[in-house]
């Protein structure tokens, strides 16, 4: 309605100056584009985004790629829609660039949202999500990471395709909707017995034809997917459209793309889809390969498994590289997460280059799937310095002290003990 | 309610489209230009400087596996083009290297049909055909003799899909052509306003027209409505 509204007041004022046209011939630009085209050429999140902080770093514009950068992450328990990083699969633009925005999708759109639920079932079914927002809801508070978040620091070994992430590609939010589980079951579908994996989609379609979809596959298995929810709700709103509104598939633990944007369909499969974005990418090697020596058109079912979830990692909020502290008694603040699976159990830090590592109080009072806030205190004297951290899971699981163990040709999964240089004066 | 209107123009998403990256000069550039922005832009492929041959092959593969269809010939020189001025031992970049801009200015003009046969024909059809559903057809088109900045504004910014063309709608990606000197681009718009039958209406294009508009960078949203507004029957 906008749209048409605008294209008249701008068609009256065209014809306005249509008039004017120049000795070139041209007609002239209404004037409202002439002003849109005056805005700086520099890549403006709010630009790319309506609603996004200017203060992002804008990695793709056309793909609406932006990270948080450390200092504002760090101000919020949870992440605020306007700093959140974003990543699309497909151009921002298209379809009138209806999801470029912050806001939440219109009345009408989440009022005639259908989900499919279909498959290897007997009886395929539709969901509505205003039948989803009358049912019980569940809150999970978890952290939303995207897979290539630290990209840029396997760099220091061998370039990578992709954006060169820092830390900021992840951030930690509440989500609110439907349990997936329970619902599937309670759809009476008549599942066959060959079923094993679970497919998801949205509504978002490639720019091209024949171009391969985003669709991931889950199996049924995989624990993470018991706490999956179908969300309405993100940090206590409707989602905004950019994150995925009005529904997205939640899967605590399971890194941003497996989290279906504007989920449309949901399949029940006996395989994983052969999608070129769930088979080409988004996939580790399980043996360590080189640069070179191994790229991502070696990837296959047999040598690589999905990103699905988050490799344990921890970052350092305080004090972030290149700042000054106080001598004497200093605060040590981060934050560690993991894949959903099991909590975290320890964070260590270390400010001997990893000589002796000192146990960090962790904080998980909103969850084993949130931010677990750590933090210590230390003495040091004036000075450089630097501080390490690394966590462990229930498991035994841990970081690797050099990140740059995990290589891969797709720059996921960087989950490197985590170095900051500062100052103490 | 005309500030409403503004407001609407200036919040259209990827503003940024219009920053305009450029890449090494180098044979091979052009199509990497043409064929690499209808999924992302360039900066994936500046951030990923550096990538070993290898890489960059596999990198080209897996675009290919997401959609890019072309031909052998054209993802050999593409490739070529990537691995000598992105790859991990580039050419130093020539002394003075002058502006791509400028280089594009001093080249005489080509033949629009020329240009029209290396960049659009791909995808518009070598006799303007196009391709039903997703590129408009140039042959017969009478969008284009309404106004040449159209169809200069489209090869200079691009456009994005939805449109209705002739009744029909079409829901493909043009990159913008930007890189394509001014002489070029006007003899290319010339071209495709007057050749299998067009008329071309109000007079043709010259390379400093082109060059005006070049100086008036436009997102591909904004070329979505301002393509609109020039189009749209007038209100009652």
């Amino acid at each position: 309605m906008t749209v048409q509204f605008t294209r008249n007041v701008d068609r009256r004022r065209f014809l306005q100056m249509a008039g004017a046209a120049g000795a070139s011939g041209l007609l002239p630009l209404p004037g409202s584009i002439r002003r849109a085209l005056a805005a700086d050429a520099a890549p403006l999140a709010s630009a790319v985004i309506a609603g996004k902080s200017d203060k992002m770093i804008v990695h793709n514009a056309k793909l609406g790629v932006m990270e948080t950068p450390l200092d504002l992450l760090r101000d919020h328990p949870f992440t605020p829609k306007e700093i959140l990083y974003n990543r699309l699969h497909f151009p921002i633009d298209l379809n009138g660039g209806w999801v470029a925005t912050t806001a939440p999708a219109s009345t009408e759109t989440t009022r005639d949202w259908t989900i499919l639920v279909s498959g290897l079932v007997q009886r395929p079914k539709t969901i509505k999500v205003s039948d989803l927002a009358k049912m019980d809801q569940v809150k999970r508070i978890s952290v939303m990471q995207c897979a290539g978040n630290g990209r840029s620091y396997y760099w220091a070994k061998g370039k990578t395709a992709g954006s060169g992430w820092k830390h900021g590609g992840m951030g930690n939010l509440t989500w609110e909707g439907v349990p997936l589980m329970p619902l599937l079951k309670s759809l009476e579908l008549g599942p066959d017995p060959s079923v094993t994996f679970l497919s998801a989609n949205g509504k978002d379609v490639p720019p091209v034809v024949g171009g391969a979809d985003l669709i991931k596959s889950y199996h049924l298995a995989a624990p993470q997917l018991q706490n999956a929810i179908l969300a309405l709700k993100m940090n206590g709103e409707p989602i905004p459209t950019v994150h995925g509104g009005p529904v997205r598939l939640i899967i605590p633990g399971f890194y941003g793309n497996m989290n279906i944007k504007w989920l449309t369909d949901l399949m029940l499969m006996d395989r994983e889809n052969p999608s070129a974005l769930m088979q080409k990418t988004y996939r580790m090697p399980f043996e360590p390969v080189e640069p070179g020596k191994f790229t991502t058109q070696d990837m296959t079912q047999q040598n690589t498994v999905p990103t699905y979830g988050f490799a344990i990692m921890s970052v350092v909020f305080a004090p972030l590289a290149g700042e000054t502290v106080k001598a004497g008694n200093v605060d040590l603040k981060g934050v560690a997460w993991n894949d959903g699976v099991v909590p975290v159990t320890e964070v260590r830090v270390s400010v001997d280059q990893g000589r002796s590592w000192i146990a960090a109080e962790i904080d998980s009072s909103d969850g084993p799937t949130a931010w677990q806030h750590w933090q210590t205190r230390v003495a040091l004297s004036a000075g450089a310095h630097e501080v390490w951290v690394r966590a462990t899971d229930a498991w035994g699981r841990s970081q690797p002290m050099d990140g740059l163990t995990t290589w891969n040709p797709g720059g996921w999964d960087w989950h490197g003990v985590d170095r900051v240089a500062f100052q103490v004066a | 309610m005309l500030a409403a209107a503004a407001i609407a123009w200036l919040s259209g998403p990827a503003a940024a489209e219009a920053a305009g990256i450029t890449l090494p000069p180098g044979p091979g550039a052009n199509l990497v230009y043409a064929r690499c922005q209808t999924c992302h832009d360039l900066q994936y492929i500046v951030d990923a400087k550096g990538l070993l041959p290898a890489q960059w092959k596999s990198t080209l593969a897996g675009m290919k596996d997401y959609g890019l269809t072309i031909s052998p010939a054209d993802e050999a020189t593409i490739l070529a083009y990537l691995t000598t001025y992105l790859g991990p031992n580039p050419p130093p970049a020539a002394a003075s290297s002058p502006a791509s801009g400028a280089t594009r200015m001093a080249g005489a003009a080509t033949s629009g049909r020329h240009v029209f046969e290396e960049n659009c024909s791909g995808c518009h059809g070598p006799e303007g055909a196009g391709q039903a559903g997703i590129y408009p057809a140039l042959a017969g088109n009478a969008d284009l003799a309404k106004d040449a900045g159209l169809p200069a504004r489209v090869v200079l910014f691009g456009l994005t899909g939805p449109i209705e063309a002739g009744g029909a709608s079409y829901t493909g990606t043009m990159p913008p052509f930007g890189h394509l000197g001014d002489a070029d681009i006007a003899a290319v718009v010339n071209y495709v306003r007057s050749a299998w039958g067009n008329a071309a209406g109000a007079g043709s294009v010259d390379a400093k027209a082109i060059a005006a508009l070049r100086a008036h960078p436009l997102t591909s949203s904004d070329v979505h409505k301002y393509r609109a507004a020039l189009l749209s029957p007038p209100p009652r």
